[in-house]
């Protein structure tokens, strides 16, 4: 399915997710919050999942990082890290995986930090607990990684507790936790969604020149097209728990295919031009439990065909771009819309 | 104030009493350090600022929601600020706020047709057998069926109780809006939704806003003049368009140039972004933005920059555009 393509074949996929469906239990019946969920994950790129609030970002990136197996849900499908598969794996295994070659940042630092422990020693366990090294030894790397973050001080600040940072500084913190065990993969679940602009703008170029130094692959889940282009390399659009679309982020903003690709871009108000009209999709998402079982975006699609209403589509290869849309399935290439 | 001038502002002050920890120092935060500016009748006046630089608090002062250490609020002609308490009723009838996270504003035990029906009864807007019909008409007029004034509003996603905080605000008929980021917490899709919803009312109904928003794109789409916003003043105002285009103040440009723009050749131009908003306990000497600006000079440590109009209707709080301070070499930024 991937396009024959010199450059991208000669880089490794790290990890590959297929066909993973999650379903939860509501009442008797199983529904599935996510499902046709593929990509892959290439080393030294930066994936952006992109969508809106409900489409199942973050429960993806949750089942990539083994979090989702309570009781009420199940894991369906295939999470191919470095040839490990993680689908169904033991946590007592996970454990092993998860924190240091699986790092994770999540949206509120303050939720990941514990407020009566020092920020160095917080950063110091991340090492300790994953690698047998002297105190000493994990206290020098500390100060080296708050310094790679760009914390100033880190001397003085190792002693500070969270609550004694900003909003930005803890985002920080937790990043060198994250980047404490040299992942080859760093999952960021909207790290930069709770700060201001300017400060967005910091940590997320930060970020670009960390994955760079460090040589990781980063899956970055946002809501805004704005942090997509600032930093992925690739994107997979989400919508009602499917990916419709992966392209590459050039690609994705010039010749968006999906129609919801498109509908969403044509809805965020420009800084830099005047829209004469900001485009609307009408209606909402649908709720889980009323998930179509055919294309589930076809009820505020403007392209809708009957076809739509009664068949999922496929994935469809259109020039480097993968798209899940009924539109695309003339000789597996342009169409007429 | 201009004849065309809904609601004028005129040097207002508020200030927080702030300890810093359990029987630390007491000091004075100045959320609004003598802020100044008019919002013309159905226009979109827009403020926009980073967290904690005031917006919110401008917001509310202006209806009294928060009482104003000084300064003066003037709505067509008739002063909020020295209204009496019966006055000041009368007067928030025409102007409503709706607020971000529109749930924690709406009572859960209430029924969606209940909370309309509230401020007709309180104002005596129209009798009592004629209020189903009009909170029917509210509901559609804000694109929900008329049905839903038998729902709680639980039952509703963020999008639609938004609409239901917007039904609200135009229960009185107001002609002034005041929206605290009134859109950020939903989706794009949702967010245009809205947009499209506010600026449909605001023609059919001549509405005149006040729209704090921390979104530049937002602000742009949405409003035709407004004011940039750092600790507790205003750096810059005029015309959106101009301010982004062409931002005079250097944190108007920094904001702009941070902001994330949905074009991958853009957004990735290294963000020149220095520094991080001091603590509005204890702003900087001089102008307050000057640790963090790129063109910062002696003189700037010193005194704070007054406001002046340097082009038509464009004013700005920044010695670089101050001949007297500059001598002949003004900035043309």
């Amino acid at each position: 399915m991937m396009p024959e393509n010199a450059v991208q074949s000669a880089k490794d996929t790290i990890l590959k997710v297929e066909d993973l469906r999650i379903e939860f239990r509501i009442g008797r019946k199983w529904y599935a919050a996510t499902r046709n969920v593929d990509f892959e994950l290439k080393a030294d790129e930066t994936l952006a999942l992109v969508g809106e609030s409900g489409c199942g970002k973050s429960i993806t990136c949750r089942a990539i990082l083994g979090l989702v197996d309570e009781p009420g849900s199940r894991t369906r499908g295939s999470i191919n890290f470095k040839g490990q598969e993680l689908v169904g794996l033991p946590d007592r295994k996970f454990q092993h995986i998860r924190g240091k070659d699986l790092a994770m940042i999540f949206q509120e630092p303050m939720t990941a930090l514990n407020p009566v422990m020092r920020v160095g020693e917080q950063i110091s366990e991340a090492i300790t607990s994953h690698m047998q090294v002297s105190g000493a030894e994990a206290r020098r790397r500390t100060l080296e990684l708050m310094e790679s973050v760009r914390i100033p001080a880190p001397e003085q600040r190792y002693r500070d507790y969270p609550h004694q940072f900003s909003g930005g500084m803890r985002q920080r913190v937790v990043i060198a936790m994250a980047l404490a065990c040299q992942p080859s993969v760093l999952l960021a679940d909207e790290p930069t969604t709770a700060l201001d602009v300017t400060i967005q703008a910091q940590v997320l170029s930060e970020l670009r020149e960390l994955r760079e130094r460090n040589q990781m692959s980063v899956i970055f889940i946002t809501h805004s097209m704005g942090v997509v282009a600032a930093v992925a390399d690739r994107v997979a659009v989400m919508y009602a728990g499917e990916v419709v679309e992966v392209a590459e982020v050039e690609t994705v903003f010039k010749e968006p295919r999906h129609p919801y690709t498109q509908a969403l871009l044509a809805s965020i108000p420009s800084v830099e031009s005047d829209k004469e009209d900001l485009q609307v999709i009408p209606g909402q998402v649908p709720s889980i439990v009323d998930f179509p079982e055919a294309c589930r975006f076809a009820e505020r699609c403007p392209h809708v065909m009957p076809r739509c209403r009664q068949e999922a589509p496929p994935r469809f290869q259109v020039g480097s771009t993968e798209v899940r849309c009924w539109l695309y399935e003339s000789e597996n290439g342009e169409t007429g819309q | 104030m201009s004849d065309d001038a809904i609601l004028k502002v005129t040097q207002l002050r508020k200030t927080f009493d702030s300890r810093s920890g359990f029987l630390g120092r007491k000091a004075k935060v100045h959320a609004l350090d003598g802020i100044s500016f008019e919002v013309k009748a159905g226009e979109a006046y827009g403020l926009v600022g980073e967290s904690g630089c005031g917006k919110s608090t401008a917001g509310r002062a202006l209806l009294r929601l928060i009482e104003p250490d000084s300064g003066e609020v003037e709505f067509k002609g008739q002063s909020v600020t020295s209204a009496s308490k019966r006055h000041l009723r009368e007067l928030r009838r025409h102007i409503q706020i709706i607020f971000q996270d529109p749930y924690a504003s709406l009572n859960p035990k209430q029924l969606v047709g209940d909370l309309l029906a509230e401020p007709l009864k309180v104002h005596k807007i129209v009798t009592d057998a004629e209020i189903p019909e009009r909170v029917a008409s509210l509901l559609t007029s804000v694109g929900l069926p008329a049905e839903a004034a038998t729902k709680y509003p639980h039952e509703f996603s963020g999008g639609q109780r938004q609409r239901i905080g917007i039904a609200r605000a135009l229960a009185l008929e107001s002609e002034f809006i005041v929206a605290d980021e009134a859109v950020s917490a939903l989706d794009v899709s949702i967010q245009a939704q809205i947009l499209l919803l506010l600026q449909k009312l605001q023609a059919e109904r001549n509405l005149s806003f006040l729209f704090i928003t921390h979104d530049l794109g937002v602000l742009r789409y949405f409003c035709q003049r407004g004011s940039v916003m750092y600790l507790g003043r205003l750096v810059e105002s005029g015309p959106t368009r101009d301010m982004l285009d062409r931002p005079l103040h250097p944190y108007t440009r920094m904001l702009r140039e941070a902001s994330p723009s949905p074009d991958p050749k853009t957004a990735r131009a290294t963000v020149k972004v220095a520094g991080e908003v001091p603590s509005p306990l204890d702003p900087p000497q001089g102008c307050h933005f000057h640790p963090r600006c790129p063109k910062a000079m002696p003189h700037c440590r010193e005194v704070y920059p007054e406001m002046r109009e340097v082009e038509p209707g464009r004013h700005v709080a920044c010695h670089l555009h101050d001949p007297s301070v500059m001598g002949e070499q003004v900035e043309g930024v």
